[in-house]
């Protein structure tokens, strides 16, 4: 069981680090800053754990994890993306897992992670294009405007109305906000006025939910489910939007 | 012949049609809102997919392979102890999530290994709303807001896991007994 774990926190390891965001602009030193600054060589040191985990748990032929390691070192010091090593090392696991005659688990695992792609892919794509057509796009320094206009949206979150709330949390349910420009948008969004309740609505719908994603859950558990998932977040965040509102509102008051 | 599908199939073509018949290009919030949405997918596919879902799709294999379906279902399992799957949702939503679409894979996952629907929600809704960004929305926006950002997420995992768990066919006593819970709790 310690095996499985081993192998399942090293690749999650490797998913963490090769993600860790960049911390606010002007930080220039913290532990944040430290770990974003390094993150490739945790990623990587990680990656060499996956190598010995591959080896000695997987059991697959050492030969073909060197190889594909190899492959993936040339291939990051040969080109300045992370992306180019990244394609390699998860194709060079594909293949010797897949070619793997000791432990039909092995290839099982890659069969099985095709799978998945082969569900959730497609699902994301169109989810991805319809939010971007209605709500437009926003993220680093782009703001493009989707074909529901941005001044109904900012009308319709400010001050601090249950309807104000309930739309907010509406508006965090479909759109999609990538972990770090949630942050970002709800500051402009207050700079133009939106209240403290709605913004909090926003945070609590927004992450977990989006249009892509809610395609994708209705593919795992149906329609229905989904349906009541989503009504009760959005019920969830508005209320939590109003009490948290007025909650500072008497705070204001004192 | 399945009338209900092949009637999906014909409304289907219909709005692609009418969307391609009526398209008004002329208008310049139409176009702006056609080159939003290549943005986006451009930005999605430049950000997450090689980096996020990828390795996810790997992880989730390892979920739906090497994680024997007897330890899923001791923590996960519709009949799991019902704070420790809570406990465990939430808690391995925080370590795993790192954009909200790995968290997809990893709970079709563990939905297929027999997760109760209650913990896999409260997986999926904890993971993106519950992780270190957390510590950033507080610094950023205001130490309260952080706060309550991830109480309310708490609570709602409690009030979603117990509501919808495993009630389903007697969903109007499961409802009280939810909204009686979140009341407790709020």
């Amino acid at each position: 069981m310690w095996q499985t774990s081993l192998h399942f926190f090293t690749l999650v390891l490797i998913l963490v680090f090769a993600n860790w965001g960049k911390p606010g602009d002007g930080v220039t030193d913290g532990v944040w800053y430290w770990i974003w600054v390094n993150k490739w060589f945790s990623t990587s040191a990680f990656g060499l754990v996956l190598v010995y985990s591959l080896i000695a748990i997987l059991k697959i032929k050492w030969q073909h994890v060197i190889l594909a390691t190899v492959a993936t070192a040339a291939s990051a010091f040969l080109s300045s993306s992370p992306l180019i090593p990244m394609v390699v090392a998860i194709a060079g696991l594909s293949i010797i897992t897949l070619i793997d005659k000791r432990d039909q688990d092995n290839k099982e695992w890659t069969i099985s992670s095709w799978d998945f792609t082969k569900q959730i892919m497609p699902l994301l794509a169109l989810g991805v294009l319809t939010a971007g057509f209605l709500l437009g796009s926003t993220h680093d320094d782009t703001a493009m405007a989707g074909i529901i206009p941005n001044e109904w949206v900012v009308n319709l979150v400010g001050g601090n109305s249950i309807f104000s709330n309930f739309f907010a949390s509406i508006v965090g349910a479909f759109m999609y906000f990538a972990t770090l420009t949630e942050v970002p948008i709800l500051q402009g969004l207050i700079a133009a006025g939106m209240g403290k309740g709605p913004a909090l609505a926003l945070l609590l719908a927004g992450p977990s939910l989006s249009l892509p994603n809610m395609l994708v859950i209705r593919g795992v558990i149906g329609t229905q489910k989904t349906l009541v998932y989503v009504l009760l977040v959005v019920i969830m965040a508005t209320i939590s939007g109003i009490t948290y509102g007025m909650f500072f509102k008497i705070i204001k008051f004192n | 012949m399945d009338w209900k599908k092949e009637f999906k199939i014909l409304g289907w073509i219909v709005v692609v049609f009418v969307f391609a018949y009526f398209m008004p290009l002329e208008s310049a919030r139409f176009t702006e809102a056609i080159m939003a949405m290549f943005d986006l997918a451009k930005w999605y596919a430049q950000e997450h997919v090689i980096l996020c879902l990828l390795p996810a799709f790997f992880i989730a294999g390892v979920i739906a392979v090497f994680v024997s379906q007897g330890a899923v279902m001791k923590y996960f399992g519709a009949k799991a102890k019902k704070w420790v799957a809570y406990t465990v949702a939430s808690v391995s939503g925080t370590i795993l999530a790192v954009c909200s679409c790995t968290i997809l894979p990893l709970f079709s996952s563990i939905h297929k290994r027999g997760a109760g629907l209650g913990p896999a929600i409260a997986f999926l809704y904890s993971g993106p709303a519950i992780n270190i960004l957390l510590l950033l929305t507080a610094r950023i926006l205001g130490f309260e807001m952080g706060v309550a950002r991830r109480n309310r997420s708490c609570y709602f995992c409690r009030g979603y896991w117990l509501g919808n768990g495993t009630h389903l066919p007697q969903r109007r006593e499961s409802e009280k007994g939810r909204a009686a819970q979140f009341s407790r709790y709020s």
